[in-house]
């Protein structure tokens, strides 16, 4: 079968004496998505996938012309790989949150179903979430804010990684958050290498349990 | 899920904040690598999948090369193999496989058919020789049939 072009120069470019870092970087990418995905939701990647079988499938699809990079729209491989492990990714969250939810107008094993009509605030606001999303949301906003608390209560204390993480909320480069905290970039580098391993030091179980006790408060 | 209209609490903009400072910036060598480790991974295993799927799914002229060296050399030595066989060892071989099926109720034809082939080529009594072997794996199923 022969290849398409893009195919092609994908599939020189992981050739290439870049493509180990590339797919390294790839994985890495993979990694931090589906960490943070993990404290948002509260649970590990769906269906047994993993950040390299994340950005193993990702790399497969390119050269088998499943998925196609468009270079002249993403010049950057690395870019274009990143944002479809992202889009797998989520992709898998949210084909396990549409399971969680109970599906309306669905027959139940009871054989009755269950209309919009069993939710007065749905009928009355269709757009609302009904009472399973409301709990779903809930749940998911105690994980968000255990998650926060964490990383920020490892940070205190530190002047530097403080700083940072005041100026990530508004700055998008590295360049600017030392232009708005007065570090040198070097220090920046620094912070931000420490902030990725404080997040990497973070379990998800330990994002859960204080979510938990949060509620139960 | 769909998507909640009110504007995202506090903590969702630090967490999106936080994924984009941390995947914005890539580190390279060791400082990569040393990623891969704190998450668990073996950088190695990693540039490992990556040759495989290549070599797979995008082989260089070199791997396509050697792929198909590998594979004419396996048909080579299955063609050995047969080759290898002398005719005495065929005729010895085909002479067990008629006195088989004869045991299992073939007629006494089955043995002329073979006489008829004694001054056949080798190729041809090879392929006398599997052709006796098929009959005689379909008599025997048909036996244990019954």
């Amino acid at each position: 079968m022969t290849m398409s072009k893009s195919e092609q120069r994908a599939a020189e470019i992981l050739h290439g004496p870049d493509g180990t870092e590339i797919y390294r970087q790839l994985v890495r990418h993979a990694g931090l998505i589906a960490r943070l995905h993990g404290w948002r939701t509260g649970t590990t990647l769906p269906e047994s996938a993993s950040p390299q079988s994340i950005a193993h499938e990702v790399v497969r699809k390119v050269l088998t012309g499943v998925r196609s990079w468009d270079e002249g729209k993403e010049p950057s491989l690395l870019n274009a790989l990143k944002g479809m492990a992202r889009s797998e990714i989520g992709h898998l969250y949210e084909k396990r949150d549409a399971a969680l939810v109970e599906p309306i107008n669905t027959p139940l094993a009871d054989g009755e179903e269950r209309t919009p009509d069993s939710f007065p605030s749905t009928r009355l606001h269709p757009d609302e979430l009904n009472p399973e999303e409301h709990v779903l949301a809930k749940e998911r906003e105690n994980l968000r804010r255990s998650a926060m608390t964490l990383v920020l209560r490892e940070v205190e204390g530190n002047d530097d990684l403080e700083l940072y993480v005041l100026a990530m909320c508004d700055a998008e480069s590295l360049a600017e958050i030392s232009a708005r905290t007065g570090l040198t970039i070097q220090r920046v580098y620094s912070a931000r290498r420490e902030l990725e391993r404080i997040v990497r030091k973070i379990p998800l179980a330990k994002v859960i349990r204080d979510a938990r006790d949060e509620k139960n408060l | 899920m769909k998507p909640s209209n009110e504007k995202p609490s506090e903590a969702a903009r630090f967490l999106d904040n936080l994924e984009s400072a941390l995947t914005a910036a890539d580190p390279v060598g060791e400082e990569l690598a040393e990623s891969l480790r704190d998450d668990g991974l073996d950088p190695n295993r990693v540039d490992d999948d990556l040759r495989q799927l290549l070599e797979e799914h995008a082989p260089t002229w070199k791997q396509k090369a050697e792929r198909e060296r590998k594979s004419a050399l396996e048909t080579l030595s299955r063609a050995n193999a047969a080759v290898s066989r002398t005719r005495a060892e065929i005729e010895r071989r085909i002479r067990e496989t008629v006195e088989a099926m004869q045991r299992l109720g073939a007629p006494e034809t089955v043995g002329a058919y073979h006489q008829k082939f004694q001054k056949a080529a080798d190729a041809d009594l090879e392929s006398l020789l599997q052709d006796l072997e098929a009959q005689l794996e379909t008599m025997e199923s048909k036996k244990s049939n019954e």
